[in-house]
């Protein structure tokens, strides 16, 4: 059992009107790894995220998690197996109160036997585990950006996923607002879910990762430890540029 | 704390005490008014009670966009009539094809839909409704009756009062369970598809299953009402699948208070009662109804349901202002 | 046989361009606002008023009727806009029960001010053309080469113009479009002035062939929106081309089939076809 990878991606495509969003990605990532996708505006990340989690269908390529080929499965069914993701743009319940919110994923938990104590209880564990327990009774529309960014993953997290996907969680935070979400999102990680990060602000991403994959153009041109992939000559020229280089000498 | 619970305790009751003598005063009216029209008003008010809540639970709640409501309505209505009078089925009997015909038609039309968002799924709704409604009114005459319509339906209970009764009953149960469904598990699931499609999903709710039960509660209670008015009007014409009506699922809604389900029932007893009462304004009543609808949008589009909370809001902010 | 049919086509043709052209209105304020404007066939049933107003009421002769009734008919959209739309167009429901609603206020005031029964324009051009199998009336082939001119005009208009890029732009994104510097709001104010200008050419192209009455935009109105779908909501060819195949699709039902089944076709039309693709004809895949 223990050779089967945790997840599996095989010569995933897909087109949009000849377009190719997402060419041929083929990685594996184990139970436990916190992985970091990287690549320029396009490059096809947000488009790998909606494949892995059903909002897409590929246009040709395979997914397997644990073992299970998923790739027709449906996004509500991935998360029934432990597969959650938030969204780069904010998808809250903008008229729910925030433990509403989580409450939602929570019922849904608890029908998938994933739960078992109360969804209301359960969602307030969440609530405190992302910082937000003192906003419980707060309508989402009425939350700062940086707490609905936090709420996404709070309502993900109510799923109960062995596999959290996370787009962008930092992008529009402040420099606290990130040193905050850092904690909770590595406090998550240590706590046994494997971890997928697409991120912009590269310095939050470098520090989480484990290892990081770079999209260019749909493909991933880099695959390795962050040192590595900054020393990476075509990650370099692709996409970090001259600063990119600064950074990884320095 | 405690005062919060007190508070709440006595805000529950004041809608249990406004429920009570609503029924009380609803189960004395054919005594106290022995007027048929006016009971006649008031049947037709039930009808649409009904008809109202229904269409909330697929809009007002799960946010699917239904302008079509009078389909399941009026297929029902003529499949009752048409099965009564012309196959000479048991009136019982018709009734329940009716009502699965509205069932069958929430699958026919909710399947296709379950993949069309806003304005596709607005105005596929707005074709289904209006074929049948060119099916009724030109193409299938000769089973319809065109203007002429169905007529000689039998009805379960002959005169005012006993329909009067018979249409409280079936209202009062109609809405007790659309409103039980909208405030369990299920009409939160609801109003989270409402609120983000997407965000549900990645909640792992099944969009699909529960849009398509919330088509089918839609239908069935859309049918059931279709079915009773087909009883008790002995007759069915095009009315039941026009524009106008299903229009006027979505007016009376919005006057109450879209997905409330009771906002819905009362903005419809509200509506049927004003319009008939208002027949002294002869030509310029549908203008000053529709001006109406026009107001409410823009000043009040959560309809009656949010005026308490408006204007508790409103002395809210006065009082801040004040200190 | 053969002819017959070619003869059908050609009418259908005919019809079907004006059909689009009435849908065109239509797809643009749903594509640059996003807004389903359910007033669209009041504002084309003002088209056929305005024009009767002028030519028949105050005797202008029917190119200046028809170019009067136009501007008219633009200013008002634009009053609309700013009055009743701009408030609240981020409310899908809402602007469909307010222009659903504003579209009886119209059709009661227009029969208050013109009377509830039929009006007839009658044809400025008499005379038929013959064509293989059968004839097509003068009258139409006018109007369908006005139409045609209008549409041709309208794409010259989002093509090369500024405004017209500002829609297309505001119709891609409107945040970004905003940050470049568009008037996000004028756009589009203009937008649904011109939607709702396209409605009343339409009618007033087709006054000459029907009868006028108050109610008489509720049928355009919905063949628009089936030719929105099914073209593809914001796809002008889409939209053109739906336009006449829905022409088409009447007429020859209505000749070989029945007539009385020759309006529900294009609603049969438009939920097969939003079975197969949910998008429509030429809609994008999300």
């Amino acid at each position: 059992m223990s050779d089967v990878p945790f997840l599996q991606v095989d010569n995933l495509s897909k087109h949009f009107r000849g377009l190719k969003a997402v060419d041929e990605v083929t990685f594996q990532v184990d139970r436990g790894e916190f992985l970091g996708i990287i690549g320029p505006n396009g490059a096809g990340k947000t488009t790998l995220f909606n494949l892995i989690t059903g909002f897409l269908k590929p246009t040709s390529g395979r997914i397997h998690f644990r073992g299970k080929d998923i790739t027709g499965m449906k996004p509500h069914d991935r998360v029934k197996i432990g597969i959650a993701r938030t969204f780069q743009v904010t998808k809250p319940f903008k008229k729910f109160t925030a433990i509403e919110n989580v409450v939602i994923s929570a019922l849904i938990a608890r029908k998938h036997g994933k739960i078992r104590e109360h969804e209301r209880d359960f969602a307030m564990e969440v609530l405190e585990k992302v910082n937000l327990a003192h906003r419980k009774d707060t309508l989402a529309e009425n939350l700062p950006h940086g707490e609905v960014k936090k709420l996404e993953i709070a309502r993900a997290l109510a799923t109960k996923p062995e596999l959290l996907l996370l787009d962008e969680p930092f992008s529009g935070l402040t420099g606290e607002e990130v040193e905050s979400l850092q904690e909770v999102i590595k406090s998550i990680h240590e706590d046994g879910i494997t971890v997928i990060l697409i991120e912009h602000v590269l310095k939050a991403c470098m520090a989480l990762s484990e290892r990081i994959i770079v999209l260019n153009y749909g493909k991933i041109i880099a695959d390795g430890t962050p040192q590595q992939v900054c020393m990476d000559r075509q990650v370099i020229e692709a996409y970090l540029g001259k600063r990119g280089l600064e950074f990884a000498s320095g | 704390m405690m005062a919060g619970k007190l508070s709440s305790i006595t805000f529950l009751n004041r809608k249990l005490l406004a429920v009570l003598v609503y029924l009380i005063a609803a189960s004395i009216i054919p005594l106290a008014v022995p007027s048929i029209y006016i009971l006649h008003v008031l049947i037709l008010a039930h009808i649409f009670v009904i008809y109202a809540a229904s269409w909330d639970i697929l809009t007002g709640y799960t946010g699917q966009l239904n302008l079509g409501h009078a389909m399941f309505f009026g297929l029902s209505a003529y499949t009752v009539a048409i099965t009564n009078t012309m196959l000479n089925f048991p009136l019982i009997l018709s009734v329940v094809v009716g009502v699965f015909s509205a069932f069958l038609l929430s699958l026919i039309v909710g399947i296709p839909c379950l993949r069309l968002r806003g304005p596709y799924l607005a105005i596929t709704t707005f074709s289904f409704s209006w074929i049948l409604f060119l099916l009724a009114s030109s193409a299938m005459i000769w089973l319809s009756g065109g203007e002429e319509g169905v007529r000689g339906v039998r009805t379960f209970v002959v005169g005012s009062v006993p329909n009067y009764y018979l249409s409280l009953v079936l209202m009062i149960v109609s809405v007790l369970i659309l409103y039980r469904i909208a405030n369990s598990e299920t009409g939160l699931i609801l109003k989270a598809i409402k609120e983000d499609e997407d965000a549900a999903m990645a909640c792992g709710i099944n969009t699909t299953k529960y849009k398509l039960l919330a088509f089918i509660l839609s239908g069935v209670f859309g049918g059931i009402a279709g079915a009773f008015y087909a009883q008790y009007m002995r007759i069915v014409t095009v009315d039941v699948v026009t524009l106008e009506l299903s229009a006027s699922a979505i007016t009376f809604s919005l006057i109450g208070g879209i997905g409330t389900v009771i906002g819905p029932a009362i903005g419809a007893y509200i509506l049927t009662i004003l319009f008939e009462g208002f027949s002294w304004l002869a030509d310029y009543r549908i203008l000053i109804y529709n001006l109406i609808i026009v107001a409410f949008v823009l000043f009040l589009p959560g309809g009656l349901m949010s005026l308490r909370e408006k204007i508790k809001a409103e002395r809210g902010t006065g009082g801040e202002e004040g200190e | 046989m053969i002819e017959t049919l070619l003869s059908l086509t050609v009418n259908g043709v005919l019809i079907g361009g004006l059909y689009a052209l009435a849908a065109l209105g239509l797809t643009i304020v749903l594509g640059v606002m996003r807004v389903i404007n359910v007033s669209h066939g009041a504002f084309y049933m003002l088209g056929a008023y305005f024009t009767f107003l002028f030519s028949i009421m105050l005797g202008f002769n029917y190119l200046t009727s028809f170019i009067l009734s136009a501007a008219l008919v633009f200013a008002i959209g634009v009053v609309y806009e700013r009055l009743l739309i701009k408030p609240i167009r981020k409310e899908e429901l809402n602007v469909l029960i307010l222009t659903f609603a504003a579209a009886f206020v119209i059709e009661e005031i227009v029969k208050f001010a013109f009377g509830p029964r039929y009006r007839n324009i009658p044809p400025y051009l008499s005379g038929t053309v013959n064509i293989p199998g059968g004839s097509v009336d003068v009258q139409r082939v006018l109007s369908f080469a006005i139409a045609i001119a209008i549409v041709a005009l309208l794409f010259a208009v989002l093509r090369f113009t500024k405004i017209g890029k500002a829609m297309r732009m505001v119709a891609e994104d409107e945040e970004v479009a905003g940050i470049l510097g568009i008037n996000v709001e004028k756009v589009q104010m203009f937008s649904f002035g011109f939607g709702a200008m396209l409605a009343a050419s339409a009618a007033a192209l087709l006054s000459p062939i029907y009868l006028l009455y108050p109610s008489m935009g509720w049928d355009p109105l919905l063949k628009a929106f089936a030719i929105v779908i099914f073209g593809g909501m914001g796809s002008i060819p889409g939209t053109v081309l739906t336009g006449i195949i829905f022409g088409v699709a009447e007429v020859l039902t209505g000749y070989y089939i029945s007539p009385t089944w020759k309006t529900v076709v294009p609603f049969i039309l438009l939920i097969l076809i939003i079975s197969v693709k949910p998008t429509g004809l030429f809609g994008e895949e999300e």
